[in-house]
């Protein structure tokens, strides 16, 4: 099956499913609301959604910005200063692992819901991928071709243009698919707890009053910016990698 | 009398753990001479290689290429490598790979990368990538870009080792025809008797545990050196000769 097909499929499957759920589940419109009434929350709020969606998408691209900076830098210093790989891992293994509960709670008492907690915590849910698939694109190296370089005098700069960065290429994009739509949910949990703005705000909103329609409304927002992002790195990716299947 | 192209003197190698793969190993090879090294896997054919490339140190002794270290020799970019896998970059094709070679060792008075492809029968593919090529296109590529920028000293590590049998046989032919024309002084290192007899003006035979040097043949054998149409009897003579004096080092050696 095409990879078109099977989107195609799975959104004509989740329309269905959700209408059969709204005739037949029983739940009230309050907690089920059909995909029409949906749809008119998103017009008829558009303004609050419109507003919601960017300041998420702010804080989601910044945030991966920053991710892509530390992750680059830490994995292409590790290539050139022997310890630093062994000096960051032990952070990055432990920052990983904190439970996010813990750690949004700390950044609220510390920072408050300024721009920077939400930041911290989209950068912590998705340099990791980024970080990992870069050192072990790095690692793939092939030696051999290394090592030719070195007998024709390259440079370090030179051995990483032409060795080093296609050989971690692949490894960066496949992360980009993961960490890129990591950082959207990243950002919508962070506004969860820490904001009074972005789809994250809004789902809080609609819980405290009861508004399934808005809590649909921007998850529909959300799973659309989500997918966006990763149709976006597949197509990159694929563009970068064409030689791959010439 | 002229200074060898490369010149190894006393020449040792010891692995960290202790282990001595290379002892006492003196070995000249003048301008322009082609010069095969022989011997059972793990008798340092490749350390020796890699060391003449400046990419190994010796443990004790000196490796001089060109009357300096290997490593001043490649900064002069006269130093063309070919191991035995093919060393191309996966997102280049085989043009854009030997024309790396220019570009990093910014030579202006290389060959044409495209007409030395043409001339190595690789005309059709020029803008193939490596994975669209078999296996002795890709060494082909390979050798290209160890010798587009026109080194002096060429290195070759088993060039031929990861083909099959029927296309090693071509190719070394074509390497032979191409080492003529181009006449770089060449260290190369093969497992394959007959193809150090064809290629080579002399063949180094090394032992193992430690390698050092158990023989040095000289081939006077006229060229080309036709093996696979009608091989002459001289030719037979010196192939069997390398091998009594090779089968004779392994056996020397407990193999």
């Amino acid at each position: 099956m095409s990879d078109r097909r099977a989107y195609l499929l799975m959104l004509v499957s989740v329309a269905v499913i959700w209408l059969l759920a709204v005739r037949w589940s029983g739940l009230p419109p309050l907690t089920l609301p059909s995909p029409v009434k949906v749809g008119e929350v998103l017009w008829d709020e558009r303004s609050a959604m419109l507003e919601g969606t960017l300041s998420t998408l702010f804080t989601a691209l910044l945030g991966y910005a920053l991710a892509n900076l530390i992750a680059l830098s830490l994995a292409i210093g590790s290539v050139y200063i022997r310890w630093l790989e062994a000096f960051s891992t032990p952070w990055v293994v432990v920052l990983k692992n904190i439970p996010f509960v813990a750690l949004a709670s700390l950044l609220i008492i510390t920072m408050g819901s300024s721009l920077l907690p939400r930041l911290i915590i989209v950068v912590l849910v998705c340099f990791h991928p980024l970080l990992a698939n870069l050192n072990q694109g790095l690692k793939a190296a092939d030696r051999v071709l290394i090592d030719r370089m070195r007998t024709l005098d390259g440079s370090r700069w030179e051995i990483f243009r032409y060795v080093l960065w296609p050989s971690a290429l692949p490894y960066y994009l496949a992360a980009h698919e993961i960490a890129f739509t990591t950082s959207i949910v990243g950002a919508i949990v962070a506004e969860w707890f820490l904001s009074r703005q972005g789809l994250g705000h809004i789902l809080v909103q609609g819980m405290t009053e009861y508004r399934g329609d808005r809590i649909y409304a921007a998850t529909l927002i959300s799973s659309v910016l989500s997918f966006g992002a990763y149709w976006i790195c597949r197509a990159t990716g694929r563009h970068l990698t064409r030689w791959q299947r010439a | 009398m002229t200074d060898p192209a490369v010149r190894l003197k006393q020449v040792s190698k010891r692995f960290k753990a202790g282990v001595d793969i290379l002892t006492g190993i003196d070995l000249a090879v003048a301008p322009g001479e082609l010069v095969a090294l022989v011997g059972a896997s793990g008798c340092g054919k490749t350390t020796l290689l890699r060391m003449a490339a400046g990419l190994e140190e010796p443990s004790e002794g000196s490796v001089e290429v060109l009357g300096r270290s290997p490593a001043q020799a490649c900064a002069l970019r006269q130093v063309g490598v070919a191991f035995q896998r093919a060393a191309l970059v996966p997102s280049r094709t085989a043009l854009e790979n030997v024309q790396l070679t220019l570009a990093i060792t910014r030579r202006t008075d290389g060959l044409d990368p495209s007409q030395l492809l043409r001339d190595f029968g690789l005309g059709e593919h020029l803008h193939a990538y490596p994975h669209q090529l078999s296996g002795g296109m890709q060494q082909r590529v390979n050798i290209a870009a160890a010798l587009v920028h026109q080194p002096q000293i060429l290195l070759l590590d088993e060039p031929l080792g990861a083909l099959d049998e029927i296309t090693r046989e071509s190719m070394t032919e074509w390497l032979a025809g191409v080492l003529a024309r181009t006449r770089p002084t060449t260290l190369l290192v093969t497992h394959s008797v007959e193809e150090a007899v064809v290629l080579a003006d002399r063949v180094v035979i090394l032992s193992r545990y430690p390698g050092r040097i158990a023989h040095d043949i000289p081939i006077h054998l006229p060229r080309p050196r036709d093996i696979w149409g009608k091989p002459s009897a001289e030719f037979q003579e010196t192939v069997r000769t390398v091998r009594g004096h090779l089968h004779a080092v392994l056996r020397a050696t407990g193999i």
